[in-house]
C-alpha cells in the first residue's frame, strides 16, 4: 500500500490539520512511531479474527541515473537486485472497517555501485473504510509507515515516516482507480558534526519533509493480466551525487556531505547534495499472473526532477519482478 | 432383471424425462453450472414444489458451490468453513439480505428463506472477488449441470413446454437460453445446447504491482 511516487499540491484547510498533527509527531518519530505500530499490532491481535498474509517480491532493476546526476560525467547507470518480504495481518473490525498491520524486510544489491547496497526494515499500519457493500463501493485508506534504511555507504542511512491518505473505487469489472495524498518525513542518521565535509557544516542531507499527490488507474484483461498507469507529483527533496566542486549544485543545495558510496577519481571527492525539488513520476506496469498466487511484472518508470536555477534531472528505470503471495 | 424391472416400475407411465448436455460454444467443452428449468403452467406449481434445506459454504475465500439450485420457499444456510470473517450479502431483486461479519462455526443454524423465483447473486463485502449464485426455481423441474455438463429432470408430465436455461456468464438475449421441448410418456427427450459466454473478469488474481497488500 505504500505509494512510492510522491507529489505536491496546494493544501486545503483540512489537510493543514493533518500536517500540524504530523509535525508534532515528527519530533519523536524515531522512537514513538515504531513503538506505536508495535503496540497497535499487539492490541489488535487480541480480539478479532485475523487473516495473515506473506508477500515475497524479487526484482531486477535497471536505472539510468542512479546518482540523480546533473552532468553526464556524474551520471551512473546500474542494475540492482531487490528482495522484499512483507508479513502482515488483516483485521475486519466492523462491517466496512478494517485494519492491516505489516512488517517489511527488504534488501538491494547493486552491480557496480555496491556502496548503494542497502537494507530496509519497515513497520506499517493502515485503516480502510469502505462506504457501502460490494466490489464497487468506494473506500478511503489511511496508512502510516515507518522505515529504517541502512546502506553500505552510511551516507544514506535514514529513518522515514510516511502518512498516506487515498481514495479507491472500482469503476467496472475491468477498471480500478486510486488517488491520494502523501506526506513523508525523513531524518538522516549519519549527519552529526563528525560526519560533515570540508565543504559545509550543514550535512543533514536526509533531514527533510515531502508532500505530494498521486493517481493511478488499473485495467484488468480477461486473462487477468493487469496494466496500470500511475502518476505522482512530489514537492520535496532529491539527493544528487556529483564530483566536487560543483558550484551550480553548491549554490542551490540545502545540505551536502561526502558520498563514499560512489567512487571518485584520485584527488577528487564525491559529494551528495540535498536539493529542494519538484518531481514528476510516471509509471507503467504490466502484470501477468502465473497461477492464482504468483505474478510476473514488467514496469517502466520515468522520473523528471526540477530543482532551482534551471537544474533538472531525468532518470528512467526498467524493472522485472516476480511476486508471490501466501 | 429384477433391478431393471424395479426401475421400470418407478417411472410413471404418464411422464417422461428430459436430459441436458451443455457445452461452451467457444471451446466445445462440457459446461458446468447451467440451470435448466421446465416452465409448468401456474396451476401446477404447488403440486410440484418441494422446498428443502441447502447450504452454500465459504471455503478458501470462495463460495462453494458457485451456483446452487433450490426451489421456491427453500431455505439456505451459509456456514463459514474459513478461519476468517466473511460478510455475505445480496442486492438481487429475488432476495435482498445481509449476514454481517461472522466467523467459522457461526450461523450454522441460521437459515435464509427464498420465497421468490429468480437468480440471487451473492457477494462478500470483505473479499470483493467472491461471487456465488442461487437459482430459485419455480418448481422441482429444474436441474443444474455438473462438471460433465450433464443434467436430467425426471417424471415430467407429458406435454409441450418452454424450457429456460441460465448460466452465470450467459449472454443476455442468447436464443439458446429458451427452448421448446415435447415430453412423451416414458420417453427420454434430449436437449443439447452450446452457450456463448461473456468474458470472466475475476477480481481475485495473483498480486499486482499496485494492489492492496490484502487479498
Amino acid at each position: 500500500m505504500v505509494c512510492t511516487g510522491k507529489t505536491g499540491l496546494s493544501r486545503p484547510a483540512h489537510t493543514e490539520c493533518i500536517l500540524s498533527a504530523t509535525i508534532r509527531i515528527q519530533r519523536h518519530a524515531q522512537t514513538v512511531i515504531p513503538i506505536l505500530l508495535l503496540l497497535l499490532t499487539a492490541v489488535i491481535s487480541l480480539p478479532a479474527q485475523a487473516d495473515s498474509f506473506v508477500d515475497l517480491s524479487i526484482g531486477l532493476n535497471a536505472d539510468s541515473n542512479i546518482t540523480r546526476a546533473l552532468l553526464s560525467s556524474d551520471r551512473y547507470s546500474d542494475t540492482s537486485l531487490d528482495v522484499e518480504v512483507t508479513a502482515g495481518r488483516f483485521y475486519q473490525l466492523q462491517p466496512g472497517r478494517s485494519v492491516t498491520t505489516f512488517a517489511t524486510l527488504a534488501a538491494s544489491r547493486f552491480d557496480q555501485l555496491d556502496g548503494l547496497d542497502a537494507q530496509r526494515l519497515g513497520l506499517g499500519a493502515s485503516y480502510q473504510h469502505k462506504a457501502g457493500l460490494g466490489a464497487y463501493a468506494p473506500s478511503v485508506n489511511l496508512s502510516l509507515n515507518w522505515n529504517q534504511h541502512n546502506s553500505v555507504g552510511k551516507t544514506r542511512d535514514r529513518d522515514t515516516m510516511e502518512l498516506e491518505l487515498s481514495y479507491s473505487k472500482r469503476l467496472s469489472a475491468t477498471w480500478h482507480a486510486t488517488a491520494g495524498f502523501l506526506y513523508e518525513y525523513s531524518q538522516g542518521r549519519h549527519d552529526g558534526v563528525r560526519h560533515s565535509s570540508m565543504y559545509s557544516p550543514v550535512n543533514d542531507i536526509y533531514d527533510f519533509s515531502q508532500r505530494g499527490a498521486f493517481a493511478s488507474a488499473e485495467y484488468a484483461f480477461f486473462n487477468q493480466a493487469l496494466l496500470s498507469l500511475s502518476y505522482s507529483w512530489v514537492d520535496g527533496n532529491t539527493v544528487s551525487s556529483a564530483l566536487a566542486p560543483n558550484p551550480r549544485l553548491l549554490g542551490i543545495s540545502s545540505a551536502l556531505t561526502l558520498d563514499p558510496a560512489v567512487p571518485a577519481p584520485v584527488g577528487r571527492r564525491q559529494v551528495a547534495y540535498s536539493l529542494k525539488t519538484q518531481a514528476h513520476l510516471w509509471s507503467l506496469d504490466w502484470s501477468i499472473p502465473v497461477g492464482t498466487d504468483t505474478a510476473f511484472s514488467i514496469a517502466y518508470a520515468l522520473q523528471q526532477i526540477a530543482a532551482r536555477a534551471g537544474v533538472d534531472y531525468k532518470n528512467d528505470r526498467i524493472s522485472v519482478k516476480l511476486l508471490h503471495a501466501w | 432383471m429384477l433391478a431393471a424391472g424395479l426401475m421400470l416400475q418407478t417411472i410413471s407411465v404418464h411422464a417422461g424425462y428430459l436430459s441436458l448436455q451443455a457445452l461452451d460454444a467457444e471451446t466445445g467443452l462440457p459446461l458446468a453450472d447451467v440451470v435448466m428449468e421446465v416452465e409448468l403452467p401456474e396451476n401446477l406449481h404447488a403440486q410440484f414444489l418441494s422446498p428443502a434445506e441447502r447450504e452454500v459454504d465459504q471455503q478458501d475465500k470462495e463460495f462453494v458451490a458457485r451456483a446452487t439450485l433450490i426451489t421456491r420457499n427453500s431455505q439456505v444456510r451459509f456456514p463459514n468453513s474459513d478461519n476468517i470473517l466473511h460478510h455475505v450479502y445480496s442486492f438481487s431483486a429475488a432476495k435482498v439480505f445481509e449476514l454481517p461479519l461472522y466467523g467459522s462455526g457461526r450461523n450454522i443454524d441460521y437459515l435464509e428463506k427464498f420465497e421468490v423465483a429468480g437468480v440471487v447473486e451473492l457477494g462478500c463485502n470483505i473479499h470483493d472477488w467472491m461471487l456465488g449464485y442461487i437459482y430459485v426455481a419455480e418448481t422441482d423441474f429444474a436441474v443444474v449441470t455438473g462438471a460433465d455438463g450433464k443434467g436430467m429432470i425426471n417424471n415430467i408430465p407429458a406435454g409441450s413446454y418452454r424450457v429456460k436455461l441460465w448460466h452465470p456468464r450467459a449472454l443476455p438475449g442468447d436464443p439458446a437460453l429458451e427452448q421448446e421441448v415435447s415430453v412423451s410418456d416414458g420417453e427420454l427427450t434430449q436437449l443439447r445446447i452450446a452457450l456463448s459466454l461473456s468474458r470472466d473478469h475475476r477480481l481475485r488474481r495473483a498480486p499486482g504491482p499496485s494492489r492492496s497488500r490484502y487479498r
